[in-house]
């Protein structure tokens, strides 16, 4: 006496056979962005080696990535991507003062690709890996980055950045309001 | 995927299992290094089940201070890390290890909340602490 009755005669659906548009081959759509992060918004980074930072967030990526910065000067934050689900949106907002991001994009974090020449002696027996140094063209930018954002900071706003986000004894994040 | 990090930042205690320096505190930074929290504390009470029946693969956390159903909600999704400890250090030199998890809904309610973990809780973790960190995040 197996199944119940309403399960046997549950109505099989009959599909519309609508028209399915074919997806181009690497089409890919930018996730959508949360309707409270706007730039200037500061954010909360919740992962990563900077968790618990206060970040400006500048743009959203083609990747669907939110480009953000520290600023660098105020809490050591590069300019960097994060996963719109890795951090807290604050209410706060700050002004971005013209700071130019249009030339970063996902191309800037990518990665080197190591040259597959022929391989050297000297390469083959190297006991160290090279180290990897942030180019000085993109510590500039960095700072150039910066300046118009920090400038506009007050000097709260600066200590705000500067300090982390943490939960404390008696603090609970769904009674908190962001 | 950034499942690694579950410790508190900066703090003295080697937790985090994919910090780089090997065996040695994790060195001041010139920002900050206060520990920081954020998970929210949770207890592992039990398996999923009745009185004769045990469902192993479905564990019961009680998170701190949630004790309604409304607010669970803000928890469904997010990640849960079950913490301890083994004799052998990992490739980076922490003997912490990890089983991962996520909140999957609510459990009656007074705020428990049901959690399934890639791999079932072993039993001597009942009673024990788990870690419900705030991603994946929509505030």
């Amino acid at each position: 006496m197996g199944q119940a009755g309403q399960q046997r005669s549950k109505q099989k659906k009959i599909c519309n056979k609508k028209t399915v548009k074919v997806k181009k081959t690497g089409e890919k759509k930018t996730p959508k962005l949360r309707k409270n992060i706007q730039p200037g918004q500061v954010l909360i980074l919740l992962a990563s080696k900077f968790r618990g930072r206060r970040v400006v967030f500048l743009k959203q990526l083609e990747s669907g990535l939110l480009l953000v910065t520290g600023p660098y000067s105020l809490n050591g934050v590069p300019v960097k991507r994060v996963n719109q689900r890795y951090c807290i949106a604050t209410s706060t907002k700050v002004n971005l003062g013209g700071a130019d991001f249009k030339s970063i994009s996902d191309a800037y974090f990518a990665r080197e690709k190591a040259k597959k020449g022929a391989q050297t002696q000297e390469k083959f027996f190297a006991t160290e890996a090279p180290k990897k140094v942030l180019p000085q063209e993109k510590k500039d930018g960095q700072k150039k980055l910066d300046e118009p954002i920090v400038k506009g900071l007050a000097e709260d706003m600066k200590s705000y950045l500067k300090s982390r986000f943490s939960l404390s004894a008696r603090t609970f994040p769904h009674e908190m309001k962001f | 995927m950034p499942g690694g990090h579950v410790g508190y930042q900066g703090s003295s205690l080697k937790i985090n299992p994919s910090v780089r320096n090997k065996g040695t505190q994790i060195a001041p930074t010139g920002h900050g290094t206060d520990p920081v929290r954020l998970f929210v504390k949770g207890v592992f009470m039990a398996y999923k089940g009745g009185k004769k029946n045990q469902v192993n693969h479905t564990q019961l956390i009680k998170l701190q201070d949630v004790n309604s159903k409304e607010a669970t909600q803000f928890y469904l999704g997010k990640r849960l890390a079950y913490i301890y400890k083994a004799q052998k250090p990992n490739k980076e030199g922490s003997r912490f290890r990890v089983i991962w998890g996520k909140v999957t809904r609510s459990h009656g309610n007074s705020g428990v909340v049901r959690a399934k973990f890639k791999k079932n809780l072993p039993p001597k973790a009942l009673g024990k602490k788990v870690r419900c960190m705030l991603y994946p995040s929509s505030i």
